[in-house]
């Protein structure tokens, strides 16, 4: 095609050639029909839907290399297609009034940051807003398998679970402007991720899309919508750390009840040291443990002397978490989990400390990767002296 | 009321139906927009023959992501689908059929009946795996969807032919070629499969014409013996050097033949000493062509024996080499057998072993060509991703040898060359000429063979757009 194209058109008929490999079968070996290993994609079609798939076959491929097909990673396809369609349908659900008609929204034309928008808004916006640039990049560079990927992550981790959960509470509350934006926003969250999945997910995005509210042309599909493009005025790098913050609060609390068996439904307090930036962002998000973590009662203390006794806690950057459990905390646990931290910390240090001991890689390596593991060491020792501080205080409770 | 989306994900109950609104709204037919950035893809074409297999379905995917994005980015994508007539690979399975249904050869319909029931075979299954490709969801342009064999991809290639002919670019001559002995037609080497298989290496003396001890060749296909012209050394190998310029004999056979010195053998590979069949072997043919050898055929288009093979004539290849073998062991000129891993060439269709033969084809004279192609990937112009494909990219346009295109088959583009009835004067036009520009005779006969079906989907970049129209979609 190439010679053929320059000696009668003068040109090359074409600017790139991708090249991809084969698909194997699970255990590697070409499918043919001699070894009966073939799978036919019509039947996965009728099985898995024609998106699962897509979505599969391009999971973990790199350009001009072999691939293996794998019922489970079709299945991770499928269930995520199916995390995207219930997470939609709980949305629209609560766009709609008893009737089935669209409720109020925010007017977000002029650009959404012109909005009223609450840190959980602009952490989800801000991280879309990342993601279109990366999986564009991605795209460019005919990475299709990285770009599937994060638009997986983003759909899954960041909108599914946290975001969903996040605004919930503010559709059924009493604002009713913020209800406004918060509808506003879960829309737009949800219509620029169905754009940025189009491509690898065509049919379930298109289907969803026709069920979401529309300005203008109801009729349009969802396939000649305009990719999302970055935009500096939804950057929030703030709100971005402060989510992160938060969001790693949660997961404390939730792994503090898992470990002392402590049901879901069973309200808690949480006594919390912070300091420096951190220090705000717990403020500014107490809500959200509340909401999300069913903590009944947060008290901000300022000194370790005010810690209470007889106390579970999770140390983050930062940020101290403390629940008192009383008479359900086994204390037993609680030090076999703080010697466990203990152990997991001081290996840290250890191979931090290794690595910045190694005369080569400090001399060799940039001068950014040094430093952020100079931080990290520092941020390790930290944490592992306030669990060696708190092992004894534990101990003496066993005893 | 609720208008929400169903309770359950259930794909099967949405995706026909979305598939079947685009395309009824035709959301995928692109046309040139002046305020748009064009992006094309050519959907390389699936054989008519086929079925979707799990290759189409990532193949199709990967296509359909980058249309689909590039649509949203506000390109004016295009995507063009269509289907190869696949030449061999179709005109065995429309074979099989008429055997089986039938009890008919391909002869025995004729050529004209034989392309009716082929072109009825590719209405019937051609259209098949364009529905599946739908249901993979995707989105090209049906309303310009093509066949390599219609209309104007026959006229491009007809046209392409005639331009490359008349710069003599394409040329007819008896070269060496693959010929699969069973679908009864040449290969182009693309369509010949390597493997390696274990076989054997004979070494057979070949004794000196003075009488002297002579020397010893290494071969795994003996029974092309019979066609042996030279025995060829290394010039700088000090084992030949003095026996270079005189004769041996061809063991039984009793011909004298030279022995030559050429860059061609490998003085560390078996003897270092090779027997040169140019005939029946692409390297020996080259040697051949440098030294100016004699073309001895002994193998025929069916891989039976010539007459050359003397009283072996007629026997099947593989019996004749059981024969020759025994007889040449018998009579004391077998020295050693080796057992070795052989690089054996195969038929991409029937799989049956190729066999390298002098054959009158057509060749598309490829160094003239191949050099733009090289260029365009060196100054980047051509882009491959990932970019060590380039490298083989341009190994093998740097090695390529001229194109054998021409197919002793009836199913493809036929060959636009006519021959005088009266005088034998070959005309290579786009229709059938009136007049013999040598004789005046007005009688001419048509090539019988036809084109093999890369010489087609080579043009399928803007064939498909057009050309050799002048279109603004080009």
């Amino acid at each position: 095609m190439v010679f053929s194209g320059l000696e009668e058109m003068g040109e090359s008929p074409f600017k790139y050639v991708y090249v991809h490999g084969l698909v194997r079968d699970a255990e590697g070996r070409k499918m043919s029909k001699s070894l009966g290993n073939g799978i036919d994609p019509l039947e996965i079609i009728d099985q898995y839907g024609a998106d699962a798939l897509r979505f599969m076959l391009l999971s973990g491929i790199t350009a001009g290399n072999d691939m293996r097909f794998k019922m489970d990673k079709l299945e991770s396809a499928r269930n995520f297609a199916n995390k995207l369609w219930n997470a939609s349908r709980f949305t629209i659900m609560n766009l709609q009034d008893e009737e089935g008609n669209f409720r109020a929204m925010a007017d977000g034309s002029e650009g959404a940051e012109k909005l009223a928008l609450k840190d959980e808004d602009k952490w989800i916006l801000s991280t879309i807003n990342d993601a279109v640039a990366e999986i564009t990049a991605n795209l460019d560079k005919f990475e299709l398998s990285l770009a599937a990927q994060k638009i997986y992550d983003l759909i899954w981790n960041e909108f599914c679970d946290w975001y969903i959960e996040l605004v919930k509470a503010r559709l059924y509350g009493t604002d009713e402007e913020d209800k406004k934006v918060a509808r506003y926003v879960l829309v737009k969250a949800l219509k620029d991720m169905l754009k940025l999945l189009h491509p690898f997910m065509p049919f379930i995005t298109e289907e969803i899309w026709s069920y979401l509210p529309q300005e203008g042309n109801t009729e349009a599909f969802l396939m000649k919508e305009s990719w999302p493009v970055y935009t500096e005025a939804l950057k929030f790098e703030e709100e971005e750390a402060k989510l992160k913050t938060a969001m790693d609060a949660i997961r404390s609390i939730r792994n503090i009840r898992a470990e002392a068996d402590a049901a879901p439904s069973r309200k808690l307090t949480a006594v919390i040291l912070a300091s420096g930036k951190e220090a705000g962002f717990m403020k500014d998000t107490q809500h959200f443990l509340k909401n999300i973590a069913n903590v009944q009662e947060i008290t901000f203390i300022d000194s370790k002397d005010q810690v209470p006794d007889e106390v579970m806690s999770a140390v983050m950057n930062n940020v101290e978490i403390y629940v008192p459990l009383d008479d359900l905390l086994d204390y037993k646990a609680e030090l076999e989990r703080l010697k466990k931290e203990k152990t997991r910390l001081e290996g840290e240090v250890k191979r931090t400390a290794g690595k910045l001991n190694n005369a080569g890689f400090v001399a060799k390596a940039p001068e950014a990767v040094v430093n952020a593991e100079r931080e990290k060491l520092a941020k390790y020792e930290d944490m592992l002296a306030k669990i060696i501080e708190r092992i004894p205080v534990v101990e003496a409770k066993v005893k | 009321m609720e208008k929400n989306l169903a309770k359950t994900y259930s794909p099967k109950d949405f995706e026909d139906r979305i598939y079947q609104s685009w395309e009824e709204n035709k959301a995928f037919h692109a046309e040139v927009d002046e305020n748009k950035k064009p992006f094309t893809i050519v959907m390389p074409p699936p054989n008519i023959t086929g079925q979707l297999h799990m290759g189409h379905a990532l193949d199709q995917t990967l296509q359909d992501v980058l249309t689909r994005w590039k649509r949203m980015q506000g390109y004016s994508a295009l995507w063009l689908p269509g289907t190869d007539h696949a030449s061999i690979a179709t005109e065995v399975k429309v074979v099989e059929k008429i055997r089986a249904e039938e009890g008919k050869s391909k002869e025995d319909l004729g050529r004209e009946e034989f392309l009716k029931r082929a072109w009825a075979w590719k209405e019937e299954f051609g259209g098949r795996i364009n529905k599946q490709i739908r249901k993979l969801g995707s989105s090209c342009d049906w309303d310009r969807e093509r066949f390599t064999m219609d209309e104007g991809c026959n006229k491009a290639v007809v046209e392409h032919f005639i331009r490359l002919y008349n710069k003599g670019l394409i040329y007819k001559g008896n070269r060496i070629i693959n010929w699969c002995p069973v679908c009864g037609t040449s290969l182009s080497d693309a369509e010949v499969e390597h493997e390696d298989k274990p076989g054997k290496y004979w070494y057979f003396r070949y004794p000196a014409a003075d009488g002297g001890e002579g020397i010893v060749v290494a071969t795994s296909r003996p029974e092309t013996m019979f066609g042996d012209v030279a025995i060829a050394v290394h010039p700088s190998d000090e084992r030949y050097k003095d026996m270079v310029g005189t004769n041996v004999i061809l063991p039984l056979v009793g011909r004298e033949i030279p022995i030559i010195a050429d860059q061609y053998p490998d003085p560390e590979k078996g003897t270092g000493a090779v027997k040169i069949t140019p005939s029946h072997d692409p390297n020996d043919f080259e040697v051949g062509q440098r030294h100016n050898l004699e073309q001895l055929c002994c193998i025929n288009p069916d891989a039976t024996m010539t007459d050359m093979a003397g009283k072996y004539a007629g026997m099947d290849r593989y019996e004749c080499r059981k024969a020759w073998v025994k007889d040449l062991e018998e009579a004391g000129y077998l020295v050693q057998i080796e057992e070795k891993v052989i690089p054996s060439g195969e038929c991409y269709r029937c799989h049956n072993v190729i066999e390298p033969m002098i054959s009158d084809q057509w060749f598309v004279a490829m160094e003239e060509l191949a050099k733009p192609a090289i260029e365009v990937a060196k100054n980047g112009e051509l882009t491959h991703v990932p970019d060590r494909f380039e490298k083989i990219y341009l190994h093998w346009l740097e090695e390529i040898r001229d194109w054998c295109t021409s197919r002793q088959l009836w199913w493809g583009h036929r060959i636009p060359a006519y021959y005088c009835d009266k005088c034998g004067e070959m005309v290579v036009a786009a229709e059938m000429p009136e007049v013999c520009p040598k004789c005046g005779d007005t009688h001419f006969h048509q090539d019988e063979d036809v084109l093999d079906t890369w010489f087609s989907s080579a043009l399928w970049p803007f064939s498909t757009l057009g050309w050799p129209e002048k279109t603004k979609d080009l």
